[in-house]
C-alpha cells in the first residue's frame, strides 16, 4: 500500500517477464512509475526507522539530549543512535545557540553530513536566540544557517518533549515534506 | 586585633598611609584602592609575605556612565576604567580587593602574570572584552571573541547588537578567514629541550572544535613530538554568550534565569552565586529554612553533577556501561530537583532573601529514600570503575600537578584538593546552612587524575550524608523574605563552591533597576588555562583522560 492509501500492486505473471520490463524501455518505465510511490515509501519508512542522530553538544539542551540517548528514555528504542561524527550521521539536532564564531563551523558539520540529511531545532536558543537574544555574539536561530525541519520549543526542552519532535520528524519523512 | 586589621595595617607599614586607602568591609572582605605605579608591588607583596596565594578575578569596570554607589576610595584615584582584582588566601581566608583607576584614552595596566600565571587568561578576558592593554603580559590577543571581533563589548558605548546576520554558501569558504586563529603554543623551552627523542619531529594537531573528547565546542592545538605533547594551546569562545553584557540590560530579577545558564551543569551555584552578592549589597539575609533548603538543592546539584562527570569519564575511557548506570542515578537526583524547583536543568531556585518554592514532606520523604539507596549504588560505581585495571592504568599518574603549581593557575575545586590542599569555600567562606552542618573536605597528595577521581567519589558519599544532615534539620518558617522593588547601591562579591570549583560573582549597583555590572569569574575557565601545564609531557591518548578529570563545562568557560 502506498502512502496515500490507494492500491498499488506489481505482480509478475509470467516467468521472465522481470527480464522482459528490463530489456523494454517502454515497460520498463511504465513499471518504475507503478513501483515509484511504494518504493519511495519502502525508503522512507527506513529511513525514518533508522535515524543516526549526531552525538555533539552545544549548550544546556544537549545535556537533555544526552539524557534522551541513556537508559530512561532510551533513544536506541526508535532506532536513534549517537554518532560521533557526521558523516555517519542522517540528524541533526542543534541544541544550543550558535554564536557567530560557531556559525561557519556548524554549517560545515551539516555539510558534511550525508543526504538524506534532517536538522531539528532544539530550545529556544536554537530557536530564535532565546534567552540570549539580544546578546552582541549569537546568531538569531539555527534556520539562519541551515534548513530546520522541526522546532521543539523550551528551555530546556524536556527529553519527553525531544522525543515529540523526533517522531513529528518520523511523520514528515514518512510524507516526503521536508526542509532540506 | 582582627585578621582584616593585621592585613591592612602590614600593608600600610609597607607602603605608607597615604599611598594605600583601605576599606574593612565586613568579615573576610577588605577592599584596598592603590595607584596604579605600585601594583604591581602590592600584588607581590601580599603574595609573598601575607600568603595571599591564590588570585580569584579580575574585573575591568567602564565606571565612566555610574553616578551612585562610589564608596569614598574611588573618590580618591578617580578615572573611568577601573581594574578591580580579588585575590584570597588559603591560610588566613580572607579576601582582598585591590582597585586600580586606569583611564578610558588609551586604557593599560601593568600584568601581573609573573605574580600569579593565572592572571594570564583572565587579563586576555579583560583586553578581549573591555580593551585594556596589559604592558608585560607575554600573550595578549583576544581570548573570548574571533579575531576578526571589532570593539571591545563590555565597554558601555558599545553597540549591542550587530543586527541581521546570515550565512550563505560562500561565506563557508571563507570560514578560516572567519574565525581562524593562529595559534601561539606558550613554548616550555625547558620541556621541549627534555624530549628525550634524538630528533623532533613537531606536528601541529587540532582536536575540535567539535570532537566527541572535548564536551562541547572548544578547539586545542597540541604541537606533538611523535605521540608526546610538547606544548598546547586551546582556543575558546565558540559558546560565548556575552552574559556579562546582557546582564546590563536586564532587571536585577529578570538576570536570575540567565545567571544559571553560565554552566548548565551547576546552575544553582551559578545562580546562588549571583543572589549572594547582591543580598550581600543589600544587607538582607534569606530566613533559615531557605539557607537550608539552599544547601539541599546545591549539594543535590553537585551530586548530578559529578555523576554526569562520572558519565562522561566513562565515555571518554571506554567504559560506555558506565555512562548508563550513572544516569540512572541523576535522573533520581534531577527529579528530586525538578520536585522542588520546578526543572530539570536551569532552576532559577534562588531569589533575593529567599528561594522560589518551598518544599513539601513528601518531598523529604522522597530524597531520603533515594540518599539512602544512592550511597549503595555509590559502592556499585567504585567496583565499575575502580575493580578496571584499565581505568587505573589510564589516570594513574597521568595529568599530575603539584599543590604548588595547582595554586599558582589559580586551580580550584577536586583538581585543587586533589594535590593535598584542603580549599573549600564551603567551610572557608561559608554561605547557606553549611557552618551548621558536620561534614569533612576529602583530599588525596597525588594530584594526577586519579586522586581527583577519588576526591569526587568521596564528595558524593559526603554530599548525600550533607543533604541527609539538612533534612534531620530542616527548620520551619517562611522561604522568602519580602523586600520590594530592589535597586541595590553597592558593590559585592561572593564566592561559592560549584562542583568544579570556585564561582565569584562581583556585582555592582549604582540605584537603578539594572545591574551596573556583573563579572563572573567561573572555575572551569580557570581549570581549563591549567590544562597545558598539566598534559605537557604525556600522549595524546592521555589528555582525554586528563581533560575527563578537569571535567570542562563549556558554559562556564565561555559565559
Ligand atoms: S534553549 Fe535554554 S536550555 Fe536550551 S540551550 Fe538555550 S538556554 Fe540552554
Amino acid at each position: 500500500m502506498s502512502a496515500d492509501g490507494s492500491q498499488t500492486h506489481v505482480i509478475f505473471t509470467k516467468k521472465d517477464e522481470l527480464l522482459e520490463v528490463a530489456q523494454d524501455e517502454k515497460k520498463r518505465k511504465s513499471f518504475l512509475a507503478k513501483v515509484k510511490r511504494p518504493a519511495e515509501y519502502l525508503i522512507n519508512w527506513g529511513v525514518k526507522s533508522s535515524l543516526w542522530m549526531y552525538a555533539w553538544g552545544l549548550a544546556c539542551c544537549a545535556i537533555e539530549m544526552m539524557a534522551f540517548g541513556a537508559a530512561r528514555w532510551d533513544s536506541d528504542r526508535y532506532g536513534i543512535i549517537a554518532r560521533g561524527t557526521p558523516r555517519q550521521a542522517d540528524l541533526m539536532i542543534v541544541n544550543g545557540p550558535i554564536t557567530y564564531m560557531m556559525a561557519p563551523r556548524v554549517k560545515r558539520l551539516f555539510n558534511q553530513m550525508p543526504q538524506p540529511r534532517y536538522v531539528i531545532a532544539m530550545g529556544e536558543c536554537a530557536i530564535n536566540g532565546g534567552p540570549f537574544w539580544d546578546s552582541y555574539s549569537i546568531v538569531k536561530g539555527a534556520d539562519k544557517i541551515i534548513p530546520v525541519d522541526v522546532y521543539i520549543p523550551g528551555c530546556p526542552v524536556n527529553p519527553e518533549a525531544l522525543l515529540d519532535g523526533i517522531i513529528k520528524l518520523q511523520d514528515k519523512i514518512l510524507k516526503g515534506e521536508l526542509a532540506s | 586585633m582582627s585578621v582584616n586589621s593585621e592585613i591592612i595595617q602590614a600593608v600600610k607599614d609597607e607602603f605608607g598611609e597615604g599611598m594605600v586607602y583601605a576599606v574593612d568591609r565586613k568579615e573576610r572582605r577588605i577592599v584596598l584602592t592603590v595607584k596604579r605605579n605600585i601594583l604591581k608591588k602590592l600584588c607581590k607583596f601580599l603574595k609573598e609575605k601575607l600568603e595571599f596565594d591564590h588570585l580569584t578575578s579580575i574585573a575591568a569596570v567602564d565606571r565612566s556612565g555610574l553616578v551612585n554607589g562610589m564608596i569614598e576610595s574611588r573618590l580618591l584615584y578617580y578615572d573611568d576604567y577601573e581594574m578591580v582584582y580579588h585575590t584570597w588566601s588559603h591560610s588566613k581566608k580572607t579576601l582582598v580587593e585591590i582597585k586600580v583607576a586606569v583611564p578610558k584614552k588609551n586604557p593599560s595596566a601593568p600584568s601581573i602574570t609573573d605574580v600569579w600565571s593565572t592572571a594570564n587568561w583572565q587579563e586576555r578576558e579583560a583586553f578581549d572584552l573591555m580593551g585594556v592593554k596589559f604592558s608585560g603580559h607575554p600573550d595578549l590577543r583576544r581570548i573570548l571573541m574571533p579575531e576578526w571581533w571589532k570593539g571591545h563589548p563590555l565597554r558601555k558605548d558599545y553597540e549591542m547588537s550587530p543586527g541581521k546576520w546570515f550565512l550563505s554558501d560562500e561565506d563557508e569558504k571563507e570560514e578560516y578567514v572567519l574565525d581562524n586563529q593562529k595559534p601561539v603554543f606558550p613554548l616550555d623551552q625547558k620541556l621541549a629541550e627534555n624530549v628525550k627523542t634524538e630528533q623532533i619531529s613537531e606536528m601541529i594537531l587540532r582536536i575540535g572544535p567539535v570532537h566527541p573528547g572535548n564536551h562541547g565546542p572548544w578547539l586545542i592545538n597540541l604541537k606533538l613530538d611523535g605521540e608526546v605533547i610538547v606544548d598546547l594551546d586551546t582556543q575558546i569562545g565558540y559558546q560565548h554568550r556575552g552574559l556579562e553584557k546582557i546582564a546590563e540590560n536586564r532587571t536585577w530579577t529578570q538576570y536570575l534565569p540567565l545567571s544559571d545558564r553560565y554552566c548548565w551543569l551547576t546552575a544553582l551555584s551559578n545562580n546562588l552565586s549571583y543572589v549572594l552578592a547582591v543580598e550581600d549589597i543589600l544587607d538582607v539575609e534569606a530566613p533559615a529554612r531557605a539557607q537550608y533548603l539552599r544547601t539541599i538543592m546545591l549539594e543535590l546539584n553537585r551530586l548530578a553533577s559529578h555523576l554526569l562527570w562520572l558519565a562522561a569519564m566513562g565515555i571518554d575511557l571506554g567504559n560506555l556501561s558506565g555512562f548508563f548506570y550513572t544516569f540512572r542515578e541523576r535522573e533520581w537526583m534531577l527529579d528530586l530537583l525538578e520536585m522542588a524547583a520546578g526543572n530539570r536543568l536551569n532552576y532559577n531556585y534562588g531569589r533575593f532573601g529567599g528561594v522560589t518554592f518551598d518544599v513539601d514532606d513528601k518531598f523529604v520523604k522522597k530524597a531520603k529514600t533515594t540518599m539512602k539507596i544512592f550511597r549503595a549504588r555509590l559502592q556499585e560505581y567504585i567496583d565499575l570503575y575502580d575493580g578496571s585495571s584499565i581505568f587505573h592504568a589510564r589516570t594513574k599518574g597521568v595529568g599530575t600537578i603539584t599543590a604548588k603549581a595547582a595554586k599558582d593557575l589559580g586551580v580550584t575545586g577536586p583538581l585543587l584538593r586533589c594535590t593535598g590542599v584542603k580549599a573549600d569555600a564551603r567551610k572557608d567562606d561559608p554561605y547557606a546552612a553549611y557552618p551548621e552542618l558536620d561534614f569533612k573536605i576529602p583530599t588525596r597528595k597525588n594530584g594526577d587524575v586519579y586522586a581527583s577521581y577519588e576526591v569526587r567519589m568521596d564528595e558524593m558519599q559526603i554530599s548525600s550524608e550533607i543533604i541527609d544532615q539538612a533534612l534531620d534539620n530542616l527548620p520551619k518558617g517562611p522561604v522568602q523574605s519580602n523586600l520590594g522593588r530592589i535597586e541595590p547601591v553597592g558593590e559585592a562579591i561572593s564566592r561559592i563552591e560549584e562542583p568544579r570549583g570556585e564561582i565569584a560573582t562581583y556585582v555592582i549597583g549604582d540605584g537603578n533597576d539594572k545591574p551596573y555590572r556583573v563579572r563572573v569569574r567561573c572555575a572551569e575557565y580557570i581549570n581549563v588555562s591549567a590544562l597545558g601545564h598539566m598534559s605537557r609531557g604525556y600522549k595524546i591518548a592521555d589528555l582525554i583522560a586528563i581533560i575527563g578529570g578537569i571535567d570542562p563545562c563549556l558554559g562556564g568557560m565561555d559565559r
